[in-house]
């Protein structure tokens, strides 16, 4: 007799196949990425996918599927190559894995992705306060989706993702050399503040050159000194950082 | 001994259901032969072990890794409740990948009567199953550093089923041949020393409600099961079998190997 591995095989059997079914029945059983945003309940745009509902589990194909925007324009503008992830697949959620050294202020995220959408494609989005790729408001431009007033506007969240695409350039905190520590410190990102600057090795001389005056507030940061003076972050950081490199 | 075996039904039944399934789905996408009537289904979206590589994505609120769908976390589910009842029977009875080690271990015996499943000193064996926990490790860090399901490169069980594909990697490709291959001489060497999956079935072993118990007053100490056993098990000397390494595949029990009625059987509970 073989009554127990009978129990068992038949159990066993039962229970995945008869469990798939019950799974199946209460809709449990999903075996394809089924990612679909909410769409807007009403006004001019009703019954079209709302960027806000853009989530972190979505792939760049997922957004180009939903949004009249291709997987290329996506991965240029967050400058993903293709040879290290299948930019297809790439989650938005691995953004902060790609691009880990952007500072603390620094948020470029899902809701950056939801951002870029909304502006690429001209739907309503109140959540506007996440940083956009500068390479993305870029492509915003040439394609003619913002115009000269929007695109100054951009360029004061905007993040230059060239600037941290190689470990070179970025020197991650663990880089042991002392001559990469030294590189690393000088790495200008949204939580750098003004006494960073002079340790940097900047005078007041150029900083008024670049900024136009010399801060009062040592302790406040770059950018909310260029938020509040109206000057574009990405482009003051770009004079700076040239300035460090001289 | 009874020849005929539920247990090796069940394992052909279930090969023959992932390969129907997965060549359903290759065949749409490579323009193959299709199957009436089937709707095909990748690998990930049945593999139990999927949601294993996403559980740290899963509860720090990131959702699911690449290419794992609801769908494996039913299949966890179900066979962790089948687990719960008896162990890591899901290895012995259902998992294609031991199947088909299986089915090369029958002709590794006939070649190789003398060596076959002989070759690896004990030792070295026990020293070697810890490899799994090492892989474990591996997968679970590198799935939740990178959020991709990085173990598809390596795997031979993904592999198997989809060799003809394209979208399998050369180096998963040669970990089924290694697989393969040292299957004609170890038993079931990929779930021995590095299946991941199986030893975290392995661990119901020790907890499982049907334990594999052994009446040592009926025991006439023969230790038939400890040579049919095909993970080298030594079972002669234990109340009840909890090792991480046992697949439940029963061929040690009464109704298989053992000659003694009601001697080696599962039980409720186990003996104390
Ligand atoms: S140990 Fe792994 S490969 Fe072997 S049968 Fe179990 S799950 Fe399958
Ligand atoms: S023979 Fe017995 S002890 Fe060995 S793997 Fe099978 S069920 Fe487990």
């Amino acid at each position: 007799m073989s009554a127990q591995s009978k129990a068992i095989a038949l159990t066993l059997a039962v229970l995945l196949l008869g469990g798939v079914y019950v799974a199946d029945y209460l809709g449990f059983w999903v075996t394809e990425s089924t990612k679909e945003p909410a769409k807007y309940t009403d006004g001019e745009f009703a019954g079209s996918y709302n960027p806000a509902d853009i989530r972190g589990s979505y792939s760049f194909e997922d957004v180009a599927n939903a949004f009249e925007i291709s997987v290329e324009t996506l991965a240029d503008a967050y400058g993903i190559d293709a040879t290290d992830y299948t930019a297809a697949e790439f989650k938005l959620n691995q953004l902060e894995i790609v691009y880990p050294n952007l500072g603390e202020d620094v948020e470029l995220g899902t809701g950056s992705v939801k951002y870029f959408v909304a502006l690429y494609t001209g739907l309503p989005y109140e959540d506007e306060g996440d940083g956009l790729p500068l390479r993305g408001i870029d492509i915003l431009t040439e394609e003619g989706k913002i115009d000269d007033a929007k695109r100054n506007e951009l360029l004061a969240i905007a993040i230059d993702l060239s600037l941290y695409q190689t470990s070179d350039e970025t020197s991650s905190p663990t880089t042991e050399t002392s001559e990469n520590e030294v590189e690393e410190e000088k790495i200008i990102t949204g939580n750098t503040t003004i006494q960073d600057l002079y340790n940097f090795g900047l005078t007041d001389d150029i900083l008024t050159e670049v900024l136009g005056e010399i801060p009062a507030t040592k302790s406040m940061s770059l950018r909310d000194f260029c938020t509040e003076k109206g000057l574009s972050f990405s482009e003051i950081k770009a004079t700076l950082i040239e300035k460090i490199d001289h | 001994m009874n020849k005929f075996s539920f247990r090796k039904i069940t394992q052909f039944i279930f090969f023959a259901i992932v390969l129907i399934v997965t060549y359903a789905k290759n065949a749409v996408e490579l323009g193959l032969p299709t199957i009436p009537w089937i709707d095909g289904l990748s690998l990930h979206a049945i593999c139990p072990f999927g949601a294993v590589e996403t559980f740290y994505t899963l509860i720090t609120g990131q959702g699911m890794i690449n290419k794992i769908h609801e769908s494996t976390i039913v299949m966890f589910v179900l066979v962790t409740a089948g687990a719960v009842l008896f162990g890591s029977a899901f290895c012995g009875f259902i998992c294609p990948l031991g199947t088909i080690q299986e089915w090369i271990g029958k002709l590794g015996k006939k070649l190789f009567p003398k060596k076959y499943n002989k070759i690896i000193p004990q030792k070295l064996d026990v020293k070697l199953k810890y490899l799994r926990y090492v892989v474990l490790a591996a997968i679970l860090y590198f799935s939740s550093t990178t959020l991709k399901l990085v173990f598809a490169d390596y795997d031979p069980y993904y592999a198997l089923f989809n060799f003809y594909a394209g979208e399998v990697t050369i180096t998963a490709i040669a970990v089924l041949a290694v697989v393969l291959l040292s299957s004609l001489i170890i038993e079931r060497p990929w779930c021995r020393y590095l299946c991941p999956y199986g030893v975290i079935l392995g661990w119901f072993n020790k907890i499982r409600i049907f334990k594999l118990s052994r009446n040592s007053t009926t025991c006439i100490d023969c230790k038939k099961c400890d040579r049919v056993c095909p993970m080298n098990l030594k079972i002669s000397d234990k109340k009840s079998v909890t090792s991480t390494s046992c697949i439940s595949c029963m061929e040690c029990t009464s109704e298989r190997a053992c000659p003694v009625e009601d001697t080696l059987v599962m039980k409720m509970g186990g003996v104390k």
